[in-house]
């Protein structure tokens, strides 16, 4: 798990919007990793990641608090599993398993957005 | 009242302790230094278990927790986690700043504020858990040894998954962590009785802890009265009823409705009543430790009483607390001025304490951690409340249990107690069942207005006095202007008789035996002049009959001489006529008859 644990994911380099630059999105997903939450959380963003960008890059993080119980006080992680989007305009913060691909799109496109 | 698993109460747990098998672990407790909750629950929080706190909002559900990491730290070294679902970390120590904790004082690593607010603009997608509050705890519980945490408002998160399964699963994962974890938890959770999900929340917290106390208000006219019942209690017998409870300087105070009666210390010392004449009667005073119940009427100097008993004991260097409800002690120091009673002289020096304390607007709770914490501070010898009835004869339901706890942490401590009642003119029995309170109280005084030619007197009498001889007299209380004393009625003629009734019959009784003894002293006079006179005519009597006497002789002798003389003259004269032969002897005999006449 560890191995997989912090990577970074780029979904698509192909087109690049806004004179050239990547948009980079942070994503910081806590987990705790064998509870069934988490590991449904990890499946959803990585299916939403997968489909739906083309222009963004996505630097993703994945936290396990078990492992790293520090990093869950000093984050101020209360529920797992969270996610934590930092955009350039705006910072979200989802808690929950992320089951809702509709509404996971949605966010993840308003932290995108440059509006 | 009770539940059946407390009827072997009063004898603890102790002894059942010893029954139990060797196999299960008898549950070990973790005081909370909330004396009367300590005492409902024989020792405190189950240790190593869970403990929910439910309660409305303003209930005191935060303050009970805290108060307990903070008693755990102070007296037993033990760090503790303070875990807020629902208030910054600011407003919590805002709410300490007015109690005297000293909460700043506590060092931030002993006792951890967390703030496990989920930040205003999370977007909840499905279901999450609690696991990484909990890791991260973990991870603070190994920096600093904590064994003590309270979740404070948990139902706010875990309400946001809408689904009871799922608010189970949570709650279980708590209670499995504390377990794993060895720590000791509260969970404080709100209630609102009205809604169906609340109850159904409150139903599955009392399955998953192991001691469930709930905090409950109720408005009684303008003023709330706070209860707190122990509802569940695994593996524990409990006090089940609801007892009185308050939040004060100190914060939450219980005051458990059952006091603990007898293992009172016990004195053979005296206290002075500060009236002679009711020392004497009482055979030296007041039994030191002793309870004292002054009942009677408005105005039957029942304060004044209240008063005599302080001054003497603040005159003899020892300490006094007197509390007065709804007289300011401003007024109370300038009145007694009138009976000679000079209290200012003792404030002043720092034997008296006044405390004047406002019935409405304070529950009876309240009023007695006010008057308790008085006690703490000033150490006294005499306590002295007037009137007690601004306790006990409230509508509060718990005013009673309150002004016994009073009396018996009084008793405690050895402080000899005074409490004033308001009672009615009514007959005798009338005013036992008024009182619960005098059931309790070692000494009874009763104070009646007696209505005698338009005016009235105080009449004093002992209703009872344990532990002393006393007189069944009613005694006439009188008032002036060098204190109070007890007077003897005036009992005779079948009539009991009191003040200037009293006194006039004493004057009468006077003025009729002065007239009494004018009249036999005249009477003997006469009498002695009548016998004098008497005596004197009779010595002029035998002074008289002697000089008759004397002057009979005189005749008698004289007479004789004439008889005599004329006798020789007969003989010469016959002898010179010779005619001795006629007649000479009759003449004697006519003579002899005159001297006999005389």
């Amino acid at each position: 798990m560890s191995a997989k644990a912090v990577q970074t994911r780029r979904a698509s380099v192909a087109s690049v919007k806004s004179g050239g630059k990547d948009l980079e999105i942070c994503l910081r997903l806590y987990v705790a990793s064998w509870t069934p939450n988490s590991q449904r959380a990890e499946a959803n963003l990585d299916a939403a990641l997968r489909e739906f960008t083309e222009s963004t890059v996505y630097r993703v993080e994945i936290i396990d608090v078990l492992a790293d119980g520090k990093r869950a006080v000093t984050d101020s992680v209360i529920v797992t599993p969270t996610l934590v989007a930092l955009g350039p305009k705006r910072r979200l913060v989802m808690v929950g398993d992320l089951s809702d691909p509709g509404k996971l799109r949605g966010l993840l496109e308003a932290v995108a957005s440059l509006g | 009242m009770r539940k059946s698993s407390a009827k072997q109460r009063p004898g603890p747990l102790k002894v059942r302790k010893s029954g139990r098998g060797a196999k299960h672990q008898p549950i070990r407790k973790k005081s909370t230094g909330i004396i009367g909750f300590d005492q409902i629950t024989d020792g405190g929080l189950p240790e190593g278990r869970l403990t929910a706190v439910i309660g409305g909002p303003g209930m005191g559900k935060s303050l009970f927790g805290l108060q307990y990491l903070l008693h755990r730290l102070r007296t037993a070294g033990e760090p503790g986690l303070f875990v807020t679902f629902e208030e910054p970390i600011d407003r919590v120590r805002s709410n300490l700043a007015g109690l005297d904790w000293d909460f700043d004082s506590v060092p931030e690593d002993q006792l951890t504020l967390i703030d496990a607010r989920l930040p205003a603009d999370t977007v909840q997608v499905g279901s999450f858990d609690l696991t990484g509050l909990l890791a991260g705890l973990s991870a603070r519980k190994a920096a600093s040894g904590a064994s003590n945490v309270v979740f404070d408002g948990i139902d706010l998160l875990i309400g946001s998954l809408n689904d009871e399964h799922l608010e189970r699963r949570e709650l279980a994962r708590i209670d499995e962590w504390i377990r794993e974890e060895g720590m000791s938890a509260i969970v404080t959770v709100k209630a609102y009785s009205s809604s169906e999900r609340e109850q159904k929340r409150a139903d599955l917290i009392q399955y998953l802890t192991d001691c469930v106390v709930r905090l409950e208000g109720t408005l009684f006219h303008a003023t709330f009265s706070r209860t707190l019942r122990v509802m569940k209690y695994r593996g524990s017998g409990f006090a089940a009823n609801a007892v009185p409870m308050a939040i004060g300087q100190s914060g939450v105070e219980v005051i458990p409705a059952e006091a603990s009666r007898g293992g009172y210390p016990v004195f053979a010392e005296r206290v002075s009543s500060g009236v002679p004449r009711l020392d004497a009667i009482l055979g030296g005073g007041f039994i030191r430790g002793s309870s004292i119940l002054v009942s009677g009427a408005p105005g039957t100097a029942k304060t004044s009483l209240a008063v005599s008993l302080v001054a003497a004991a603040c005159a003899g260097g020892r300490k006094a607390v007197f509390v007065s409800f709804d007289e300011s002690d401003v007024q109370i120091v300038a009145n007694m001025k009138s009976i000679g009673v000079d209290l200012e002289r003792h404030v002043a020096s720092g034997h008296l304490a006044m405390v004047s304390l406002r019935s409405s607007g304070n529950s009876p709770e309240e009023c007695f951690l006010k008057v308790w914490n008085s006690v703490q501070r000033h150490g006294p010898h005499v306590l002295v409340v007037d009137p007690l009835s601004a306790f006990s004869d409230t509508a509060y339901p718990f005013a009673y249990v309150i002004a016994e706890n009073l009396i018996d942490l009084a008793k405690s401590k050895g402080i000899t107690f005074l409490g004033t009642s308001l009672l009615g003119q009514g007959g005798g029995e009338i005013e036992i069942s008024a009182s619960h309170v005098s059931t309790i109280a070692d000494t009874w005084l009763h104070v009646s207005y007696v209505v005698q030619n338009g005016e009235r007197n105080r009449a004093l009498t002992i209703v009872k006095s344990r532990g002393t001889a006393h007189s069944n007299q009613v005694r006439e209380l009188a008032l002036n202007g060098n204190g109070l004393d007890l007077v003897d009625v005036y009992a005779g003629e079948g009539k009991v008789l009191l003040g200037s009734a009293r006194v006039e019959k004493q004057q009468e009784e006077m003025r009729t035996e002065n007239l009494e003894e004018i009249t036999y002293k005249r009477r003997k006079f006469e009498l002695d002049h009548s016998i004098a006179g008497l005596k004197a005519r009779a010595q002029e009597m035998i002074e008289e009959l002697a000089s008759k006497q004397r002057e009979a002789e005189l005749e008698e002798s004289a007479e004789e001489f004439r008889i005599a003389s004329r006798q020789t003259a007969v003989t010469q004269r016959g002898l010179i006529r010779r005619q001795a032969d006629d007649t000479p002897v009759p003449l004697r005999p006519r003579i002899q008859r005159t001297g006999q006449k005389l």
